[in-house]
Protein backbone atom coordinates (compact mmCIF):
# COMPACT_ATOMS: atom_id res chain seq x y z
CA UNK A 1 0.00 0.00 0.00
CA UNK A 2 1.47 3.24 -0.91
CA UNK A 3 1.12 6.60 1.57
CA UNK A 4 -1.77 8.75 1.47
CA UNK A 5 -2.11 12.07 1.65
CA UNK A 6 -3.05 13.54 4.68
CA UNK A 7 -5.54 16.01 4.26
CA UNK A 8 -5.39 19.55 6.17
CA UNK A 9 -7.97 20.15 8.95
CA UNK A 10 -11.58 21.12 7.64
CA UNK A 11 -11.75 25.24 7.54
CA UNK A 12 -15.22 24.76 9.43
CA UNK A 13 -15.77 28.15 10.57
CA UNK A 14 -15.25 29.19 6.83
CA UNK A 15 -18.86 27.86 6.10
CA UNK A 16 -21.62 30.25 4.68
CA UNK A 17 -24.50 29.51 3.08
CA UNK A 18 -25.65 32.94 3.57
CA UNK A 19 -22.52 34.22 0.95
CA UNK A 20 -23.81 36.21 -2.00
CA UNK A 21 -23.69 34.15 -4.58
CA UNK A 22 -20.92 35.07 -7.26
CA UNK A 23 -21.30 35.27 -10.94
CA UNK A 24 -20.18 31.51 -11.07
CA UNK A 25 -22.77 30.60 -9.58
CA UNK A 26 -24.95 33.12 -10.85
CA UNK A 27 -24.59 32.02 -14.04
CA UNK A 28 -24.86 28.56 -13.42
CA UNK A 29 -29.01 29.55 -11.95
CA UNK A 30 -29.29 30.94 -15.44
CA UNK A 31 -28.56 28.36 -17.40
CA UNK A 32 -30.54 26.12 -15.16
CA UNK A 33 -33.48 28.75 -15.55
CA UNK A 34 -33.10 27.92 -19.11
CA UNK A 35 -34.00 24.01 -18.70
CA UNK A 36 -36.38 25.04 -16.25
CA UNK A 37 -38.52 26.92 -18.69
CA UNK A 38 -38.60 23.89 -21.27
CA UNK A 39 -39.79 21.88 -18.21
CA UNK A 40 -42.94 20.69 -17.90
CA UNK A 41 -45.56 22.76 -15.43
CA UNK A 42 -45.25 19.88 -12.80
CA UNK A 43 -41.83 19.38 -12.65
CA UNK A 44 -40.85 23.62 -13.03
CA UNK A 45 -39.95 24.87 -9.38
CA UNK A 46 -42.07 27.40 -8.89
CA UNK A 47 -39.37 28.93 -7.29
CA UNK A 48 -39.07 33.18 -7.24
CA UNK A 49 -35.13 33.96 -8.16
CA UNK A 50 -33.61 36.81 -7.35
CA UNK A 51 -29.98 37.66 -8.60
CA UNK A 52 -29.58 40.06 -7.05
CA UNK A 53 -29.68 38.83 -3.14
CA UNK A 54 -29.26 35.02 -4.28
CA UNK A 55 -27.26 33.54 -1.57
CA UNK A 56 -25.35 30.22 -2.62
CA UNK A 57 -27.67 28.28 0.06
CA UNK A 58 -30.56 29.47 -2.10
CA UNK A 59 -29.02 28.88 -5.09
CA UNK A 60 -28.08 25.40 -3.74
CA UNK A 61 -31.89 24.38 -3.66
CA UNK A 62 -32.85 25.75 -7.02
CA UNK A 63 -29.91 23.93 -8.64
CA UNK A 64 -30.59 20.88 -6.68
CA UNK A 65 -34.48 20.55 -7.90
CA UNK A 66 -33.35 20.99 -11.71
CA UNK A 67 -30.66 18.51 -11.57
CA UNK A 68 -32.87 16.00 -9.82
CA UNK A 69 -34.83 16.36 -12.45
CA UNK A 70 -32.01 16.18 -15.54
CA UNK A 71 -30.32 13.38 -13.55
CA UNK A 72 -31.92 11.52 -11.20
CA UNK A 73 -29.44 8.81 -10.49
CA UNK A 74 -27.22 11.60 -9.55
CA UNK A 75 -29.71 11.57 -5.70
CA UNK A 76 -27.75 10.95 -2.60
CA UNK A 77 -27.43 7.34 -2.00
CA UNK A 78 -29.89 6.24 0.71
CA UNK A 79 -27.59 4.73 3.84
CA UNK A 80 -28.47 0.80 4.41
CA UNK A 81 -30.85 -0.27 6.49
CA UNK A 82 -30.20 0.03 10.08
CA UNK A 83 -29.79 -3.58 11.62
CA UNK A 84 -32.51 -4.89 14.37
CA UNK A 85 -31.41 -3.56 17.51
CA UNK A 86 -30.61 -6.75 19.52
CA UNK A 87 -31.81 -6.91 22.90
CA UNK A 88 -29.03 -5.98 25.15
CA UNK A 89 -28.10 -9.67 26.74
CA UNK A 90 -28.45 -9.49 30.82
CA UNK A 91 -25.47 -8.57 32.16
CA UNK A 92 -23.65 -12.51 33.51
CA UNK A 93 -21.45 -11.87 36.22
CA UNK A 94 -18.34 -13.27 35.85
CA UNK A 95 -17.61 -16.42 37.57
CA UNK A 96 -15.32 -16.08 40.10
CA UNK A 97 -11.87 -17.60 40.15
CA UNK A 98 -10.90 -19.86 42.55
CA UNK A 99 -8.16 -17.28 43.70
CA UNK A 100 -11.36 -14.87 43.62
CA UNK A 101 -13.56 -17.73 46.04
CA UNK A 102 -10.66 -17.94 48.58
CA UNK A 103 -10.75 -14.11 48.72
CA UNK A 104 -14.61 -13.99 48.44
CA UNK A 105 -15.71 -12.13 51.35
CA UNK A 106 -18.10 -14.86 53.48
CA UNK A 107 -22.31 -13.58 52.81
CA UNK A 108 -23.23 -11.14 56.01
CA UNK A 109 -25.31 -13.41 58.15
CA UNK A 110 -27.54 -11.76 60.79
CA UNK A 111 -27.25 -12.72 64.08
CA UNK A 112 -28.53 -16.29 65.24
CA UNK A 113 -31.15 -14.31 67.34
CA UNK A 114 -32.37 -12.50 65.06
CA UNK A 115 -32.57 -15.10 62.43
CA UNK A 116 -34.37 -17.38 65.17
CA UNK A 117 -36.80 -14.93 66.01
CA UNK A 118 -38.11 -14.23 61.97
CA UNK A 119 -38.06 -17.77 61.78
CA UNK A 120 -40.26 -17.94 64.59
CA UNK A 121 -42.35 -14.84 63.77
CA UNK A 122 -43.26 -16.07 59.97
CA UNK A 123 -44.40 -20.10 62.17
CA UNK A 124 -46.34 -17.99 64.07
CA UNK A 125 -48.14 -16.60 61.19
CA UNK A 126 -48.55 -19.76 58.97
CA UNK A 127 -50.25 -20.89 62.50
CA UNK A 128 -52.47 -18.61 62.55
CA UNK A 129 -53.34 -18.40 59.04
CA UNK A 130 -54.55 -21.74 59.37
CA UNK A 131 -56.46 -21.61 62.30
CA UNK A 132 -58.40 -18.85 60.42
CA UNK A 133 -58.80 -20.98 57.59
CA UNK A 134 -59.82 -24.29 59.94
CA UNK A 135 -62.18 -21.72 61.46
CA UNK B 1 5.45 2.55 -26.18
CA UNK B 2 6.69 3.43 -22.81
CA UNK B 3 5.91 0.67 -20.03
CA UNK B 4 3.70 3.75 -18.50
CA UNK B 5 1.81 3.81 -21.43
CA UNK B 6 1.17 0.37 -22.24
CA UNK B 7 -0.04 0.45 -18.55
CA UNK B 8 -2.29 3.28 -18.92
CA UNK B 9 -5.65 2.65 -19.22
CA UNK B 10 -7.70 5.71 -17.30
CA UNK B 11 -7.17 9.59 -17.30
CA UNK B 12 -8.77 11.54 -15.06
CA UNK B 13 -8.78 15.38 -15.03
CA UNK B 14 -9.60 17.44 -12.09
CA UNK B 15 -10.63 21.12 -13.02
CA UNK B 16 -10.73 23.72 -10.06
CA UNK B 17 -11.45 27.44 -10.12
CA UNK B 18 -10.20 31.17 -10.57
CA UNK B 19 -6.74 30.95 -9.39
CA UNK B 20 -3.17 31.65 -11.07
CA UNK B 21 0.38 29.81 -11.51
CA UNK B 22 1.66 32.59 -9.94
CA UNK B 23 -0.44 32.40 -6.98
CA UNK B 24 -0.59 29.12 -5.84
CA UNK B 25 3.16 27.60 -6.98
CA UNK B 26 4.61 30.72 -8.02
CA UNK B 27 6.60 30.20 -4.60
CA UNK B 28 7.88 27.05 -5.20
CA UNK B 29 10.80 28.91 -7.20
CA UNK B 30 12.49 29.62 -4.14
CA UNK B 31 13.26 26.15 -3.52
CA UNK B 32 13.37 24.75 -7.07
CA UNK B 33 14.43 27.12 -9.59
CA UNK B 34 12.74 25.08 -12.43
CA UNK B 35 9.75 26.36 -11.13
CA UNK B 36 8.92 29.58 -13.39
CA UNK B 37 7.52 31.61 -10.33
CA UNK B 38 7.83 34.81 -10.47
CA UNK B 39 10.68 37.12 -9.96
CA UNK B 40 11.94 38.11 -6.32
CA UNK B 41 11.19 41.50 -7.12
CA UNK B 42 8.11 41.47 -9.27
CA UNK B 43 5.77 44.96 -9.03
CA UNK B 44 2.44 45.95 -10.86
CA UNK B 45 2.01 49.64 -10.51
CA UNK B 46 -1.05 51.20 -8.65
CA UNK B 47 -3.19 53.89 -10.09
CA UNK B 48 -0.70 56.40 -9.15
CA UNK B 49 2.12 54.73 -10.78
CA UNK B 50 3.65 53.87 -7.71
CA UNK B 51 5.03 50.01 -7.83
CA UNK B 52 3.26 47.98 -5.62
CA UNK B 53 5.61 44.41 -4.72
CA UNK B 54 4.38 41.12 -4.77
CA UNK B 55 3.74 39.53 -1.03
CA UNK B 56 3.70 36.07 0.75
CA UNK B 57 0.14 37.62 2.68
CA UNK B 58 -2.53 35.45 0.74
CA UNK B 59 -5.16 34.32 2.81
CA UNK B 60 -7.24 31.40 2.57
CA UNK B 61 -10.19 33.28 2.48
CA UNK B 62 -11.48 36.81 3.01
CA UNK B 63 -9.10 39.16 0.91
CA UNK B 64 -10.64 38.68 -2.86
CA UNK B 65 -13.92 40.60 -2.37
CA UNK B 66 -15.44 41.25 -4.77
CA UNK B 67 -14.57 38.47 -6.88
CA UNK B 68 -11.43 39.76 -8.79
CA UNK B 69 -13.27 40.79 -12.08
CA UNK B 70 -12.10 38.11 -14.78
CA UNK B 71 -13.97 39.25 -17.76
CA UNK B 72 -12.60 40.19 -20.97
CA UNK B 73 -12.08 43.47 -21.16
CA UNK B 74 -10.76 43.28 -17.42
CA UNK B 75 -8.30 40.52 -18.00
CA UNK B 76 -7.34 42.49 -21.52
CA UNK B 77 -6.39 45.39 -18.97
CA UNK B 78 -4.56 42.69 -16.90
CA UNK B 79 -2.31 41.66 -19.34
CA UNK B 80 -1.98 44.49 -21.50
CA UNK B 81 -2.60 47.41 -18.69
CA UNK B 82 -5.02 49.13 -20.82
CA UNK B 83 -3.00 49.63 -23.63
CA UNK B 84 -5.26 49.76 -26.79
CA UNK B 85 -2.79 50.47 -29.47
CA UNK B 86 -2.16 48.32 -32.60
CA UNK B 87 1.30 47.83 -31.47
CA UNK B 88 1.09 46.86 -27.28
CA UNK B 89 2.70 44.52 -25.51
CA UNK B 90 1.71 42.02 -22.94
CA UNK B 91 3.20 43.22 -20.05
CA UNK B 92 1.13 41.55 -16.56
CA UNK B 93 1.30 44.88 -15.22
CA UNK B 94 -2.10 46.02 -14.73
CA UNK B 95 -3.31 43.50 -11.83
CA UNK B 96 -3.40 45.97 -9.40
CA UNK B 97 -5.51 48.69 -11.82
CA UNK B 98 -7.71 46.47 -12.91
CA UNK B 99 -8.92 44.93 -8.84
CA UNK B 100 -8.59 48.87 -8.20
CA UNK B 101 -11.42 49.59 -10.88
CA UNK B 102 -13.72 47.30 -8.38
CA UNK B 103 -13.83 49.37 -5.20
CA UNK B 104 -10.80 52.24 -5.96
CA UNK B 105 -8.97 51.86 -2.58
CA UNK B 106 -5.22 50.87 -3.52
CA UNK B 107 -4.54 49.05 -0.21
CA UNK B 108 -7.55 46.66 -0.90
CA UNK B 109 -5.98 46.54 -4.84
CA UNK B 110 -2.69 45.41 -3.70
CA UNK B 111 -3.80 42.25 -2.27
CA UNK B 112 -3.97 41.06 -6.05
CA UNK B 113 -0.30 40.64 -5.65
CA UNK B 114 -0.48 38.58 -2.33
CA UNK B 115 0.63 35.02 -3.09
CA UNK B 116 0.67 31.82 -0.79
CA UNK B 117 3.91 30.37 0.60
CA UNK B 118 4.33 26.15 0.70
CA UNK B 119 3.29 25.39 3.72
CA UNK B 120 0.05 26.79 2.92
CA UNK B 121 -0.80 24.72 0.68
CA UNK B 122 0.17 21.22 1.72
CA UNK B 123 -1.34 19.12 -0.84
CA UNK B 124 -0.66 21.41 -3.98
CA UNK B 125 2.90 21.74 -2.84
CA UNK B 126 3.65 18.17 -1.87
CA UNK B 127 2.17 17.09 -5.88
CA UNK B 128 4.03 19.83 -7.27
CA UNK B 129 7.52 18.69 -5.79
CA UNK B 130 6.61 14.75 -6.44
CA UNK B 131 5.41 14.77 -9.93
CA UNK B 132 5.57 17.34 -12.97
CA UNK B 133 4.42 20.75 -12.53
CA UNK B 134 3.72 22.41 -16.50
CA UNK B 135 5.56 25.95 -16.00
CA UNK B 136 3.24 26.98 -19.58
CA UNK B 137 0.20 25.44 -19.03
CA UNK B 138 -2.36 28.62 -19.88
CA UNK B 139 -5.87 29.39 -19.80
CA UNK B 140 -7.76 28.67 -23.01
CA UNK B 141 -9.36 32.28 -23.59
CA UNK B 142 -8.05 35.82 -21.31
CA UNK B 143 -12.19 35.49 -20.02
CA UNK B 144 -13.93 33.64 -17.49
CA UNK B 145 -15.28 29.92 -16.60
CA UNK B 146 -17.73 28.67 -18.88
CA UNK B 147 -15.67 29.32 -22.20
CA UNK B 148 -12.90 28.65 -20.69
CA UNK B 149 -14.36 24.55 -19.72
CA UNK B 150 -15.27 24.23 -22.62
CA UNK B 151 -12.05 24.25 -24.11
CA UNK B 152 -11.84 21.30 -21.78
CA UNK B 153 -14.84 19.71 -23.10
CA UNK B 154 -15.27 20.39 -26.64
CA UNK B 155 -11.54 21.60 -27.95
CA UNK B 156 -13.51 25.04 -28.69
CA UNK B 157 -15.95 27.76 -27.17
CA UNK B 158 -17.81 27.74 -30.39
CA UNK B 159 -16.87 31.70 -30.49
CA UNK B 160 -17.51 32.52 -26.63
CA UNK B 161 -15.57 34.36 -24.49
CA UNK B 162 -18.07 35.01 -21.90
CA UNK B 163 -20.44 32.84 -19.18
CA UNK B 164 -23.68 32.89 -21.89
CA UNK B 165 -23.00 30.41 -23.62
CA UNK B 166 -25.41 27.71 -24.75
CA UNK B 167 -23.87 25.47 -27.58
CA UNK B 168 -26.82 22.65 -28.31
CA UNK B 169 -25.75 21.10 -31.39
CA UNK B 170 -22.98 22.96 -32.20
CA UNK B 171 -20.11 20.06 -31.59
CA UNK B 172 -19.38 16.68 -30.56
CA UNK B 173 -18.16 16.85 -26.92
CA UNK B 174 -15.12 14.81 -25.83
CA UNK B 175 -17.58 12.43 -24.08
CA UNK B 176 -19.85 11.64 -26.95
CA UNK B 177 -16.60 10.83 -29.19
CA UNK B 178 -15.24 8.29 -26.38
CA UNK B 179 -18.96 6.68 -26.41
CA UNK B 180 -19.13 6.06 -29.74
CA UNK B 181 -15.47 5.07 -29.77
CA UNK B 182 -16.61 2.32 -27.75
CA UNK B 183 -14.66 4.09 -24.76
CA UNK B 184 -16.04 4.79 -21.24
CA UNK B 185 -16.67 8.01 -19.47
CA UNK B 186 -18.26 10.13 -16.85
CA UNK B 187 -18.50 13.92 -15.98
CA UNK B 188 -18.41 13.35 -11.89
CA UNK B 189 -19.99 16.89 -10.34
CA UNK B 190 -19.77 17.05 -6.68
CA UNK B 191 -23.51 16.54 -5.78
CA UNK B 192 -26.75 17.92 -6.97
CA UNK B 193 -26.73 21.11 -5.20
CA UNK B 194 -23.46 22.00 -6.49
CA UNK B 195 -24.48 20.03 -9.90
CA UNK B 196 -22.62 20.93 -12.70
CA UNK B 197 -21.04 23.86 -15.01
CA UNK B 198 -22.60 21.62 -17.92
CA UNK B 199 -26.02 22.14 -16.85
CA UNK B 200 -27.37 23.71 -19.86
CA UNK B 201 -25.38 21.87 -22.17
CA UNK B 202 -24.48 18.28 -21.57
CA UNK B 203 -26.57 17.34 -18.14
CA UNK B 204 -29.82 17.82 -19.47
CA UNK B 205 -29.25 15.83 -23.04
CA UNK B 206 -26.59 13.77 -22.50
CA UNK B 207 -27.62 12.70 -18.31
CA UNK B 208 -25.78 9.17 -19.01
CA UNK B 209 -22.22 10.38 -18.86
CA UNK B 210 -22.69 11.94 -15.52
CA UNK B 211 -21.93 10.53 -11.76
CA UNK B 212 -20.90 11.90 -8.57
CA UNK B 213 -18.42 12.51 -6.33
CA UNK B 214 -19.79 9.77 -4.66
CA UNK B 215 -19.64 7.46 -7.36
CA UNK B 216 -15.90 8.37 -8.33
CA UNK B 217 -14.81 6.89 -4.91
CA UNK B 218 -16.74 4.12 -5.62
CA UNK B 219 -15.85 3.41 -8.76
CA UNK B 220 -11.83 4.01 -6.98
CA UNK B 221 -13.06 1.53 -4.77
CA UNK B 222 -14.37 -0.90 -6.87
CA UNK B 223 -11.83 -0.99 -9.50
CA UNK B 224 -14.71 0.44 -12.41
CA UNK B 225 -13.25 4.31 -13.20
CA UNK B 226 -14.30 5.10 -16.45
CA UNK B 227 -11.25 5.61 -19.34
CA UNK B 228 -12.02 9.36 -19.41
CA UNK B 229 -13.20 11.00 -15.98
CA UNK B 230 -13.46 14.63 -15.63
CA UNK B 231 -14.29 15.89 -11.86
CA UNK B 232 -15.80 19.03 -10.36
CA UNK B 233 -15.45 20.36 -7.45
CA UNK B 234 -18.61 21.50 -5.20
CA UNK B 235 -19.40 25.08 -5.98
CA UNK B 236 -21.30 26.36 -3.36
CA UNK B 237 -21.28 26.13 0.57
CA UNK B 238 -24.66 24.16 1.33
CA UNK B 239 -26.54 21.51 3.69
CA UNK B 240 -25.88 18.31 2.52
CA UNK B 241 -27.36 14.68 4.10
CA UNK B 242 -24.62 14.39 6.03
CA UNK B 243 -23.84 17.79 7.29
CA UNK B 244 -22.41 21.17 6.53
CA UNK B 245 -20.91 20.95 3.06
CA UNK B 246 -17.85 23.51 1.98
CA UNK B 247 -17.28 24.55 -1.29
CA UNK B 248 -14.27 23.02 -2.57
CA UNK B 249 -13.56 24.81 -5.76
CA UNK B 250 -11.04 27.16 -4.24
CA UNK B 251 -13.42 30.26 -5.95
CA UNK B 252 -12.46 33.68 -4.26
CA UNK B 253 -13.72 33.33 -1.82
CA UNK B 254 -14.09 30.09 -1.04
CA UNK B 255 -11.82 29.15 1.29
CA UNK B 256 -8.69 27.22 -0.25
CA UNK B 257 -8.19 24.52 2.15
CA UNK B 258 -11.10 22.67 1.25
CA UNK B 259 -10.03 22.55 -1.82
CA UNK B 260 -6.58 21.31 -0.82
CA UNK B 261 -8.87 19.00 1.02
CA UNK B 262 -10.88 17.74 -2.31
CA UNK B 263 -7.78 17.82 -4.26
CA UNK B 264 -6.16 15.19 -1.67
CA UNK B 265 -9.06 13.24 -1.36
CA UNK B 266 -9.48 12.50 -5.70
CA UNK B 267 -5.26 11.82 -5.04
CA UNK B 268 -6.07 9.27 -2.14
CA UNK B 269 -8.63 7.52 -3.75
CA UNK B 270 -6.72 7.07 -6.94
CA UNK B 271 -3.84 5.95 -4.97
CA UNK B 272 -5.44 3.50 -2.37
CA UNK B 273 -5.96 1.62 -5.32
CA UNK B 274 -2.59 -0.34 -6.23
CA UNK B 275 -4.24 -1.51 -9.63
CA UNK B 276 -5.69 2.05 -10.42
CA UNK B 277 -2.73 4.02 -9.22
CA UNK B 278 -0.52 1.85 -11.79
CA UNK B 279 -2.66 2.95 -14.86
CA UNK B 280 -4.34 6.04 -14.02
CA UNK B 281 -2.66 9.76 -15.05
CA UNK B 282 -4.13 12.32 -13.38
CA UNK B 283 -4.27 15.82 -14.05
CA UNK B 284 -4.87 18.59 -11.65
CA UNK B 285 -5.56 22.14 -13.50
CA UNK B 286 -7.52 25.09 -13.18
CA UNK B 287 -9.69 27.01 -15.59
CA UNK B 288 -8.54 30.16 -15.33
CA UNK B 289 -6.78 33.00 -12.85
CA UNK B 290 -9.11 34.83 -11.33
CA UNK B 291 -8.26 38.37 -12.26
CA UNK B 292 -5.13 37.22 -10.04
CA UNK B 293 -1.63 37.88 -10.96
CA UNK B 294 0.59 35.69 -13.40
CA UNK B 295 4.39 37.34 -14.66
CA UNK B 296 4.21 35.45 -17.40
CA UNK B 297 2.56 36.82 -21.03
CA UNK B 298 0.27 34.94 -22.86
CA UNK B 299 1.58 33.50 -25.79
CA UNK B 300 -0.45 33.73 -29.39
CA UNK B 301 -1.73 30.11 -30.57
CA UNK B 302 -3.39 28.51 -33.37
CA UNK B 303 -7.06 30.20 -34.38
CA UNK B 304 -9.95 27.97 -33.63
CA UNK B 305 -11.47 29.33 -36.71
CA UNK B 306 -14.09 31.49 -34.53
CA UNK B 307 -14.29 35.07 -34.01
CA UNK B 308 -16.22 37.25 -31.29
CA UNK B 309 -16.93 41.23 -32.54
CA UNK B 310 -15.81 43.93 -30.68
CA UNK B 311 -19.38 43.80 -28.81
CA UNK B 312 -19.09 40.70 -27.56
CA UNK B 313 -15.72 41.01 -26.31
CA UNK B 314 -16.78 44.49 -24.66
CA UNK B 315 -13.30 46.18 -25.22
CA UNK B 316 -14.86 47.00 -29.12
CA UNK B 317 -11.88 45.53 -30.29
CA UNK B 318 -12.65 41.75 -32.42
CA UNK B 319 -11.09 38.38 -31.20
CA UNK B 320 -9.93 35.85 -33.11
CA UNK B 321 -8.70 33.29 -30.74
CA UNK B 322 -5.35 33.65 -31.70
CA UNK B 323 -4.00 34.04 -28.40
CA UNK B 324 -4.20 32.16 -24.83
CA UNK B 325 -5.65 33.54 -21.61
CA UNK B 326 -2.91 34.08 -18.12
CA UNK B 327 -1.32 31.00 -17.06
CA UNK B 328 -2.58 28.39 -14.62
CA UNK B 329 -1.64 25.65 -11.72
CA UNK B 330 -1.23 22.15 -13.36
CA UNK B 331 0.06 19.10 -12.39
CA UNK B 332 0.43 16.01 -14.23
CA UNK B 333 0.33 12.83 -11.38
CA UNK B 334 1.37 9.52 -12.30
CA UNK B 335 4.11 6.47 -11.29
CA UNK B 336 5.13 6.64 -14.39
CA UNK B 337 6.24 10.60 -14.83
CA UNK B 338 9.90 11.15 -13.26
CA UNK B 339 9.75 14.47 -11.09
CA UNK B 340 10.16 18.25 -12.14
CA UNK B 341 8.80 20.70 -14.60
CA UNK B 342 7.59 20.88 -18.80
CA UNK B 343 8.42 24.32 -20.72
CA UNK B 344 6.21 23.45 -23.10
CA UNK B 345 3.06 25.53 -23.92
CA UNK B 346 -0.32 24.03 -23.18
CA UNK B 347 -3.95 25.12 -22.78
CA UNK B 348 -7.12 23.09 -21.81
CA UNK B 349 -7.59 22.18 -25.63
CA UNK B 350 -4.40 20.03 -24.48
CA UNK B 351 -7.29 17.80 -22.88
CA UNK B 352 -9.24 16.56 -25.17
CA UNK B 353 -6.62 16.42 -27.59
CA UNK B 354 -4.31 13.86 -25.61
CA UNK B 355 -7.65 12.22 -24.61
CA UNK B 356 -9.28 12.10 -28.29
CA UNK B 357 -5.05 11.12 -29.32
CA UNK B 358 -4.61 8.62 -27.08
CA UNK B 359 -8.23 6.48 -27.11
CA UNK B 360 -9.55 7.29 -30.27
CA UNK B 361 -6.03 7.24 -32.73
CA UNK B 362 -7.52 7.06 -35.74
CA UNK B 363 -10.29 9.62 -34.95
CA UNK B 364 -9.41 12.36 -37.63
CA UNK B 365 -9.69 9.65 -40.32
CA UNK B 366 -13.45 9.37 -40.12
CA UNK B 367 -14.12 12.27 -38.40
CA UNK B 368 -13.73 16.30 -38.76
CA UNK B 369 -15.32 17.86 -36.45
CA UNK B 370 -11.81 18.46 -34.12
CA UNK B 371 -10.86 22.40 -34.68
CA UNK B 372 -7.08 23.51 -35.62
CA UNK B 373 -6.66 24.40 -32.28
CA UNK B 374 -7.39 21.45 -30.41
CA UNK B 375 -5.42 19.18 -33.23
CA UNK B 376 -2.72 21.43 -32.92
CA UNK B 377 -2.48 21.37 -28.87
CA UNK B 378 0.18 19.95 -27.25
CA UNK B 379 -0.53 16.40 -25.53
CA UNK B 380 0.89 15.39 -22.21
CA UNK B 381 0.98 11.98 -22.17
CA UNK B 382 4.36 11.64 -23.52
CA UNK B 383 5.59 12.59 -19.73
CA UNK B 384 4.66 8.94 -18.78
CA UNK B 385 8.71 8.42 -19.50
CA UNK B 386 9.51 5.78 -16.84
CA UNK B 387 10.46 2.00 -17.50
CA UNK B 388 9.47 0.70 -14.31
CA UNK B 389 6.95 2.48 -11.89
CA UNK B 390 8.54 4.51 -9.38
CA UNK B 391 8.13 3.44 -5.50
CA UNK B 392 9.14 6.17 -3.91
CA UNK B 393 5.93 8.28 -3.74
Amino acid sequence: MFPLLTLPRRPRSAYNPDRLASDLIKTQVRHAQGVEERLPRAQQSGMAINLDTLTEGQAAVYLEHITRISHPAGAPKAPPPAKPRRRPKPTRRPKPTRRAKATRRPAMRRPLSRRAKIRGSSRRKRARRARRSRG
Amino acid sequence: MATGLDQLKHIVVLMMENRSFDHMLGALRATNSAIDGFPDDWTNPDPTGAAVKVQPLAASRGQLTPDPDHHFPAVDKQIFNGDTSATRQATMQGFVRSFYDQQQDIAHASQILYYFTPSQLPILTQLAQQFVVFNRWFASIPGPTICNRAFAHYGTSFGSVSMDMIFLGKGQSLYQRLLAGGHTTKLYYFDQASSTMEVANLLQNQPQIFGTYQDFLDACTNGQLPDYSFVEPNYSDHAGPTGELLASDQHPDHDVIEGERFIGSIYNAIRNNATLWASTALLIVYDEHGGIFDHVPPPDCTPDGYTADGTATGTGQPFAFNRLGVRVPAILVSPWVAKGVDNRTFEHASIPATVTNFFLKTYDQTNTDRTPREKAATTFLDLLTLDTMRTDV
